[in-house]
């Protein structure tokens, strides 16, 4: 829908532009009532957040958030590189 | 040989305090340097380049970085450089530094980078003004980093950049934002001074590996895509 379209286009805006979150790599799906957010973010508090910038950039939405928290590794064997 | 360590994208502040020091332990043994590529804060302030400076401060290997697009945010690039400096690490910008490490010296040259893309399918300095200003600003930075690392008078040269040099370590993102994520302009000024290595961030979605043009090879450092504290890439000769 044409309207779903710029709601998405707002939430990606906010979760780029808000003070709060400066996520770029946060992706906003509509899907009938409900906003899907997905993609990887650095931390538990993050993840919250990213939720409630959509939720203010779409109100009367309900927010699903499927955004993980990147998980760090330890370092793995060296690699020949020339 | 010489054992680069490499990581970017750290995105640093107070919720995520701790998140790659635990893993740092020891580096000295895996590595002689660490770079690190840019995006080490998320929001760009001075409270987080402290934290950024108490993760990585003594490694006891010297520690090479780069700014990214985050870390401008706040308009406080300038006061984050002075800080990380002090703090111990070596900031580069359009700049340069050769290390006399156990395996040889190393000259490495870096700079943030910029947008624009890459033949065929970027952007160039033509029409609106702001268009033209756009594509101006990542000439200059790739022509700065050219420059650099020319004059690096070492035996290896690495370059160091947060935006990609080349479009192959971005598999994995929207092929539309391609223009945003790196610039042409980086693989040549590498392949100018003929790198061992190129070391970029900033693509979270893409993936470690590809080469310049000239047959470089390059890594996308950034967190997301490596999974893990560093890689470490040897160049050189092994010793016997």
């Amino acid at each position: 829908m044409t309207e779903d379209f710029y709601i998405e286009g707002r939430i990606k805006r906010a979760l780029a532009e808000d003070p709060r979150t400066h996520e770029l790599g946060v992706l906003a799906e509509i899907e009938g009532d409900t906003v899907v957010l997905r993609g990887e973010v650095a931390g538990a508090e993050r993840r919250l957040l990213v939720a409630e910038v959509a939720a203010t950039a779409a109100p009367g939405l309900i927010v699903r958030n499927e955004v993980s928290v990147t998980e760090v590794f330890p370092p793995q064997e060296e690699e020949r590189a020339t | 040989m010489i054992r680069v360590a490499a990581v970017g994208d750290v995105h640093l502040g107070p919720d995520v305090r701790g998140r790659i020091r635990p893993h740092l332990d020891g580096i000295a043994e895996h590595a002689d340097v660490l770079l690190l590529a840019g995006d080490l804060t998320q929001h760009g302030t001075l409270r987080e380049a402290e934290i950024v400076a108490a993760e990585f401060e003594g490694l006891g290997i010297p520690v090479v970085t780069v700014l990214g697009n985050h870390d401008y945010q706040c308009d406080q690039e300038d006061e984050i450089t002075a800080l990380l400096a002090a703090s111990g690490m070596t900031m580069l910008e359009g700049t340069g530094v050769v290390l006399d490490l156990p395996g040889g010296r190393l000259g490495i040259g870096g700079s943030k980078g910029f947008g624009g893309g890459f033949p065929g399918l970027g952007a160039t300095e033509f029409g609106e003004p702001e268009m033209k200003a756009f594509v101006r600003h990542s000439r200059k930075l790739g022509h700065a980093l050219g420059a650099a690392l020319r004059g690096l008078d070492a035996d290896m040269r690495v370059a160091l950049t947060h935006y990609a040099p080349v479009a192959a370590t971005l598999k994995g993102e929207p092929p539309e934002i391609y223009p945003f994520l790196g610039s042409y302009f980086l693989a040549e000024a590498a392949d100018s001074a003929r790198v061992a290595m190129h070391i970029h961030g900033h693509a979270h979605g893409g993936t470690e590996r590809g080469n310049t043009p000239g047959g470089a090879p390059v890594r996308n450092v950034a967190l997301p895509v490596l999974r893990r504290a560093y890689a470490v890439y040897v160049l050189g000769e092994i010793d016997p």
